[in-house]
């Protein structure tokens, strides 16, 4: 089991700003854009994942079709529509346990689960979905985030210190 | 929270504590489309490919975007229809006469009549050393979308890229 690290942090924490953590993504492989994808989603770092962004990126969960209880149909095109869509979900943060990964022609597939903590201190409540997630990557930046959830697998879970 | 209040985030959770309402509601759903969709991976994992084409809608869409080619550029392999992909299995089968795909599946869920499959690909090919085989094996993950009981979609993401292959020792139920 892999957990993902904040390697976000080392593409933008270090630098001054975000258009130059763009500018580096052109010399990262798939796999280095597509995990800092996933962390600074996990983390909702919006800056970031713009950043990683191109106006033509896909945020795409077919399993999220059809659930009007559960969510909103999860289908965006572009980083305005895509932080919106994300950032309305008011989720304070999440973390992506990955149990598998690998790659293959700029895809790289994760399959794990992720926890997703909503509210703060005493508030605050988690919810575990068993989850797979396909970062198609493209000249540095993320072309789409494919995932395909279990939302009827979603547990709640004791909030995560 | 970066920009939401608490209480957006409360309501968003208690939303959520509607799955198990939303899960029975979906359940039939759910499991017809997983049942179809075990048993139509069955015949994809033997390559019975009539059996396959019974059970696909006349328009079912078949992607492969980790299979990236000259061929088929960026997007990898897609093709539209069930005669078209069946064609192109039967092309796979006549070329390479593979003796099964062989698949072996950890993890099975599905969530809105999509039935994600994740697991290996095991597939074992004929050589012309008795009892021996080729095994090409790598990590593969399928994705069913399943509709009024056929087969609508269907998406492979493989381990093109560093599989196991070589040759081993026939198994002796082959």
């Amino acid at each position: 089991m892999v957990r993902l690290t904040t390697l976000s942090l080392a593409l933008a924490g270090s630098l001054t700003g975000f258009a130059a953590a763009a500018a580096d993504h052109h010399e990262e492989t798939p796999r280095a854009v597509a995990e800092a994808w996933l962390d600074a989603y996990s983390s909702q770092d919006f800056a970031v994942m713009t950043a990683l962004m191109t106006e033509d990126t896909v945020f795409i969960d077919p399993t999220s079709f059809n659930i009007d209880m559960v969510t909103d149909r999860i289908e965006w095109r572009g980083p305005e529509a895509i932080t919106a869509g994300v950032s309305a979900w008011g989720i304070n943060h999440g973390r992506y346990t990955v149990d598998r990964s690998y790659e293959a022609s700029g895809r790289v597939i994760f399959n794990g689960h992720i926890d997703v903590i909503y509210g703060e201190g005493e508030n605050a409540q988690a919810f575990r979905y068993p989850i797979t997630t396909i970062i198609t990557v493209e000249d540095g930046r993320v072309a789409e985030h494919r995932d395909y959830t279990d939302f009827n697998g979603a547990s709640r879970i004791a909030v995560p210190h | 929270m970066k920009s939401h209040s608490v209480l957006a985030g409360l309501t968003c959770a208690a939303a959520l504590l509607l799955v198990p309402t939303t899960a029975l509601a979906q359940g039939e759903a759910n499991a017809s489309a997983e049942a179809v969709a075990r048993t139509y991976m069955a015949h994809y994992s033997d390559l019975e490919l009539d059996a396959m084409a019974a059970m696909l809608a006349e328009d079912v869409a078949f992607r492969d975007p980790t299979a990236e080619s000259e061929e088929y550029g960026f997007e990898g392999l897609s093709d539209d229809g069930r005669e078209a992909m069946i064609g192109l299995l039967r092309e796979f089968v006549d070329t390479y006469q593979p003796i099964e795909l062989g698949f072996e599946w950890d993890q099975v869920y599905t969530s809105n009549s999509r039935v994600v499959f994740i697991g290996h690909v095991n597939a074992l090919y004929p050589t012309q050393t008795e009892g021996q085989h080729f095994r090409w094996r790598s990590e593969q993950v399928s994705v069913i979308t399943v509709q009024d009981g056929l087969i609508v979609r269907h998406e492979d993401f493989a381990n093109y890229a560093t599989p196991e292959q070589g040759l081993i020792a026939a198994p002796t139920d082959h």
